[in-house]
């Protein structure tokens, strides 16, 4: 590579990485896919928009041939690999069991559904569904149903945090349910890639039998011995090198090595990458901050990269073909919808909950964008298809969460703005330390309440002992739970300085304290759940230490309430 | 204990560990009323007969009482010996071999098949005394009140320091969402809520159970379940942990090559670890 060479491919690296960061926070600022925002910065910097308008810059800056343009190429084959890595990472196979009957049933609909869709489609309708004339029917119907029964599991973990469903039960089904699909469709895939004819023709390459056979031996070696020889590996490893360097190495390495390894066997890289990650992630000596580096290291950097690179390819204006996209999409969509949503109805789920469930597993988000991007690079389909692909993705992605909140129609969760009682509002000096204050709070409520402040005393303490007072920095919970009163109270104290002699790293500046109903579970929690997002959030908590009356702190919490929901 | 009749089987082996196995469970026994059996898997020769019997009588310091010799595989003898018992207690390894999702040890094995919940005693104290940091992990999916109850007697029989009550839950694939433009606060923000939201939710189990006068403390753990009650018996010098009883039947491959809950704590065991069965139990 000559000197003006590493000038043109660092100068499009920077590019490349730069921009679709920035678009991809911009995407994600605006509630939308961070995949969104890079893959348009590669739509605008290649040959759609800057391309169309300047050609010579796009030829310059991102040449289709020659050193440059192998350098990118390797940097996108190497960002898949650990897209792969770390999607692998998430794979807990036993999940599904644990989820029970619901899971496994959504599961398997989830992956039948749209594969006999798309497989059906393909023979019932070839050209509608974009089948170039030298792929063959069986491979392309092989893909295409692998394709729309794919599921993306970063875009449901977000929308489910998003909608505060993470820890429900539906949540827990859906997300079983999409990391046992994702399991499936990645092996299956692989599998399409493996079949694709001249991929066994290279000098070296080994016949499709013996590629099933060592695919078979390899995938079994890892969960089995590999996993169990990773585990003691991984455990000195984090024991005794640099941390994270000594452990990162060792995640990334072997995933290039069982990449190349799958690679020479006949399946693609991917393979062995996902097998690594999966083995990984079972690891018990695998830490939770080591995964987070990785998913870091690969979301800030890998994952821009490639879904830029893809705008670079692609001419998106020229492959837009609706019809195309328009099919690609109902398919899609009715495969998996009805699937999902249908079985888990016939399951016994209740209809609103099933078919949020449906639209819930209907994102399909960056997985589908690889798959198509690597099946457009294996010959395996056309530009055309991997732009319908692509805007399937992106419009399953956008509106899963929505489509899964109105059908949800949740009632409002108890908020504790509401329950936040006047009398129960003091500002105090830190001559007084926290249990002064807990005291000073449970007075002004027992006199809305009607009972001796004793009875709310005594409930809190017997709390306190078993839960501890925690809440969040420099705020600490007082809760109990007393029988038969209609509806949660809330009562706070605060105190600029820092209340006396309480906290030994921070100084402890408010006190909540929570009085719920004994014979209602749910609205307590919820009620607990809310006034912890409350405090955790730095600015909101920040400023709600500030106020200096009752009505103050319920503006505050009511406008940052609408500013969450909106 | 509630049981004052019960029957308690413990397992001993010619084996260095067996005296301490068998002071262990006289002491138990007779905090929990229960009377004591030994079984000895094995052959019965008058050497081997005589053997155990001087052992015994050397470790309780008298006449050993009932002790049965059977033949065949321990945990099918183990079964069948135990089925008028409500506990059955042995020794075992703190640390299972690398094979051990595929090739269980027997410890492991009898945990499974028993018809009541086992004692596993992985470094039994030479001079028992009762546990006083007893640690409890519920059922992630179904916690169980009769588990609760349970344990709480035996916090009361044994006086305990402290009663940790934990529950241990996961977050699936919440790291992933970090892909799409979560921030890293976003997803610990999400793990603190649903840590203080689980562990209110188990304040209110125990607090139906009514624990009375027993220092408890509640936890829940997000983390690998199975993992997390092991390492937070390390953190808290735990001296027995109670789990529920691994499921009886056997488990499938996939079970086996990805185990969770407590079939992964018995991997490792962190002290001694009380498999809790319902129906007949301590």
């Amino acid at each position: 590579m000559s000197h003006s060479d590493l000038v043109s491919l660092l100068l499009a690296l920077g590019l490349l990485v730069g921009i679709a960061r920035a678009l991809g926070e911009l995407a994600s600022a605006l509630r939308q896919p961070a995949v969104l925002g890079e893959i348009l910065a590669g739509v605008l910097l290649g040959p759609t928009i800057l391309g169309s308008l300047w050609p010579e810059a796009t030829a310059g800056l991102f040449p289709e041939t020659g050193p440059v343009a192998f350098g990118l190429q390797g940097m996108t084959q190497v960002a898949v690999v650990l897209f792969l890595l770390v999607a692998g990472l998430e794979v807990d196979l036993s999940r599904i069991k644990r989820q029970g009957r619901m899971a496994t049933v959504v599961s398997a609909a989830g992956m039948f559904f749209p594969f006999a869709l798309g497989f059906a489609g393909v023979y019932a309708a070839p050209a509608l569904l974009g089948k170039p004339p030298e792929t063959g029917t069986f491979l392309y119907a092989l893909f295409l149903a692998t394709a729309l029964s794919i599921s993306a599991l970063p875009v449901i973990a977000k929308i489910l945090m998003d909608l505060h469903l993470f820890r429900t039960d539906l949540g827990m089904i859906i997300l079983a349910a999409a990391i046992v699909n994702d399991f499936i469709g990645w092996l299956l895939f692989a599998l399409v890639l493996g079949l694709i004819p001249g991929r066994h023709l290279d000098e070296g390459s080994f016949d499709i039998r013996t590629t099933v056979t060592a695919t078979l031996v390899f995938a079994l070696g890892m969960l089995t011995v590999g996993r169990t020889l990773l585990d003691q590996v991984l455990v000195r490893v984090q024991a005794q090198a640099a941390w994270p360097a000594g452990v990162l190495a060792l995640c990334v390495s072997l995933a290039l090595l069982c990449g190349a390894f799958a690679e020479w066997i006949g399946v693609h890289a991917i393979f062995g990458a996902f097998l690594v990650g999966v083995a990984l992630g079972d690891s018990r000596h695998l830490q939770e901050r080591t995964r987070l580096i990785l998913h870091h290291f690969v979301a800030a950097l890998f994952a821009p990269l490639f879904f830029a690179s893809i705008g670079l390819r692609v001419n998106f204006v020229e492959a837009f073909d609706p019809v195309l996209c328009l099919v690609v999409l109902a398919i899609a969509c009715l495969g998996k919808v009805l699937g999902c949503g249908g079985s888990a109805l016939l399951a016994g789920m209740p209809s609103r909950q099933a078919w949020a469930l449906g639209f819930g597993m209907n994102a399909r988000g960056a997985m589908e964008i690889i798959l198509g991007l690597l099946a457009r690079e294996a010959g395996l389909i056309d530009d055309r298809m991997l732009v319908a692909l692509v805007v399937m993705a992106l419009v399953t992605s956008m509106l899963s969460g929505p489509l899964m909140e109105r059908m949800l129609a949740r009632r409002q969760p108890a908020r504790f703005a509401r329950f936040l009682r006047d009398r129960g509002f003091f500002v105090l000096g830190s001559d007084l330390d926290q249990t002064q204050a807990i005291a000073a709070v449970a007075g002004g409520l027992s006199t809305a309440l009607g009972s001796p402040p004793e009875v709310l005393l005594e409930s809190i303490h017997r709390r306190q002992r078993l839960t501890g007072d925690e809440l969040a920095p420099g705020v600490r919970l007082a809760h109990g739970r007393l029988p038969g009163i209609a509806a949660p109270l809330i009562g706070v104290a605060l105190c600029r300085e820092g209340f006396k002699g309480a906290g030994a790293t921070e100084p402890v500046r408010a006190v909540v304290v929570v009085i719920t109903p004994l014979e209602k579970e749910d609205e307590q929690l919820e009620v607990l759940a809310d006034l912890a997002r409350t405090f955790l959030a730095p600015r909101l908590r920040r400023a709600l230490l500030a106020c200096a009356t009752p009505l103050e702190m319920r503006a505050l919490l009511r406008s940052a309430q609408g500013e969450s929901e909106s | 204990m509630s049981r004052p009749a019960g029957q308690m089987l413990a397992l001993v082996a010619l084996s260095p560990t067996a005296e301490s196995v068998a002071r262990e469970a006289s002491r138990l026994s007779r905090s929990l009323g229960m009377r004591i059996r030994f079984l000895h898997v094995g052959e019965k020769t008058p050497a081997s007969q005589s053997r155990l019997e001087s052992m015994l009588t050397e470790a309780l310091g008298g006449e050993p009482g009932e002790v049965v010799f059977r033949s065949g595989r321990i945990e099918e003898v183990v079964a069948e010996e135990a089925r008028d018992c409500e506990l059955v207690v042995l020794g075992a390894l703190e640390q299972e071999g690398p094979l051990a999702p595929l090739i269980r040890s027997v410890a492991r094995r009898v945990a499974r098949t028993a018809p009541c919940s086992t004692l596993l005693l992985p470094s039994p104290r030479p001079s028992p005394e009762p546990f006083r940091r007893i640690v409890v992990a519920l059922d992630p999916e179904t916690p169980s009140h009769e588990m609760l109850r349970s344990v709480l007697d035996l916090a009361r029989v044994e006086d305990v320091e402290v009663l940790h009550v934990v529950q241990e839950f996961e977050l699936p694939a919440l790291n992933l969402a970090l892909e799409e433009g979560a921030d890293l606060e976003q997803t610990e923000d999400e793990r603190r809520v649903s840590v203080l939201v689980a562990r209110h939710r188990l304040a209110n189990l125990l607090e139906s159970c009514d624990p009375g006068e027993i220092p408890a403390r509640v936890e829940s753990l997000a983390g690998r379940e199975g993992l997390e009650a092991i390492q937070f018996s390390h953190e808290n010098s735990a001296d027995l942990l109670v789990v529920p009883a691994p499921q009886r039947e056997q488990s499938s491959l996939l079970e086996r090559l990805f185990p969770h809950g407590t079939d992964l704590t018995l991997q490792t065991l962190p002290c001694a670890l009380l498999a809790w069965r319902p129906g007949r139990t301590p």
